[in-house]
């Protein structure tokens, strides 16, 4: 009876992964029929290749559907989109502000010792650090307070991000060059590149660990026979 | 060219021709079996299911859901058939690469 349980629990798919696919929005049918044939075919390959080796291809595919998933939801895009859209960014924005305060206050007395030293050119990695925990805040309150498509939405809101980061960049630029004071074209990029990353893996982490409003209740055992 | 063939990719025919043999067993998961193993190239699930919503819309196959299983964690099948427009369009094919084909009898000889 133990043994079975158990072999139960190991053979069903993983259901983070399952949530963060069903958090692109696309509709109920669709999700249902690739995520059915996915865990389907999970449970056959932890018989042949072990749990290890079907949890790698189930990742993989899950990678590979997503495009898939996301142009479903594309196709049916609506005005409510965008509101739900703007929603997430105003309270994720707002949640970032006040991080950001807190951070400040926090570290006070080390970012001004560090800005006395040019602290971009010496601390790359403080700040790397702190623009990832920037979008790690960003992106898990945009999932949060999203209604559909919170995976889109929170990866819709790292851009806006991005773009404002960018353009900020570029008028600053002359007077970077002119008192060598700022990060580099290169180190710029990469905390670009940190944000969206960190906007991500907000948002997985959200959306992994909570089941989304398009969640449904699923019987997630069974038996060895089925 | 008939019509019916004017408006199929080569993926599309591929996947019909599966659902065709596939008959009552015809779903996501074995077509994308049957797929992948005729062809040899590792099709995602969800270029399979867009192709088969592309030939539903196109009146070439029509589905049913199928009660929930348990080992699709609760979900259910959607099971697929050919529609007569769906084998009008096979028949055509296989007549078209016939013809296509016709008088290739031996492989041509490599130039000295």
């Amino acid at each position: 009876m133990n043994k079975n349980l158990n072999m139960n629990l190991d053979m069903n798919a993983p259901r983070g992964a399952e949530r963060v696919l069903q958090s692109l929005g696309a509709t109920r049918e669709f999700s249902d029929e690739v995520l059915g044939d996915l865990a389907e075919e999970y449970v056959l390959r932890v018989r042949w290749d072990g749990e290890r080796a079907a949890r790698f291809w189930y990742y993989r595919e899950c990678v590979r559907v997503a495009p898939y998933l996301f142009r479903d939801r594309w196709r049916r895009r609506s005005w409510l989109d965008v509101g739900d859209a703007v929603h997430a960014f105003l309270w994720s924005s707002v949640s970032l502000w006040v991080f950001e305060k807190l951070m400040h206050r926090a570290v006070h007395n080390f970012v001004v010792a560090a800005e006395r030293t040019r602290w971009w050119a010496v601390m790359p990695a403080f700040m790397l650090a702190w623009t990832l925990a920037d979008g790690l805040v960003g992106g898990y309150v945009a999932a949060w307070t999203s209604r559909r498509a919170k995976l889109v939405n929170s990866l819709v809101c790292g851009a806006v991000w991005g773009s404002v980061m960018i353009v900020s960049y570029a008028w600053l630029f002359p007077e970077i060059r002119r008192y060598g004071y700022g990060p580099s074209p290169a180190h710029f990029a990469l905390n670009v590149a940190t944000m969206l990353l960190g906007v991500a893996l907000g948002a997985i982490l959200r959306v992994a660990r909570h089941d989304s409003h398009h969640d449904h209740d699923n019987s997630r055992t069974f038996a060895l026979d089925d | 060219m008939p019509a019916t063939l004017a408006t199929l990719g080569s993926l599309e025919l591929t996947i019909l021709l599966a659902v065709a043999r596939l008959c009552d067993d015809a779903y996501g998961l074995s077509i994308r079996r049957d797929v992948s193993d005729r062809t040899g190239r590792d099709y995602s699930v969800g270029a399979i299911y867009t192709t088969l919503e592309r030939l539903e819309t196109k009146g070439f196959v029509s589905s049913r859901t199928t009660s929930p299983t348990p080992t699709r964690g609760g979900r259910s099948r959607r099971q697929f058939t050919v529609t007569a427009a769906g084998r009008r369009a096979i028949r055509d094919a296989e007549r078209m690469a016939r013809s296509v084909w016709a008088g290739i009898g031996r492989p041509t000889p490599e130039p000295a």
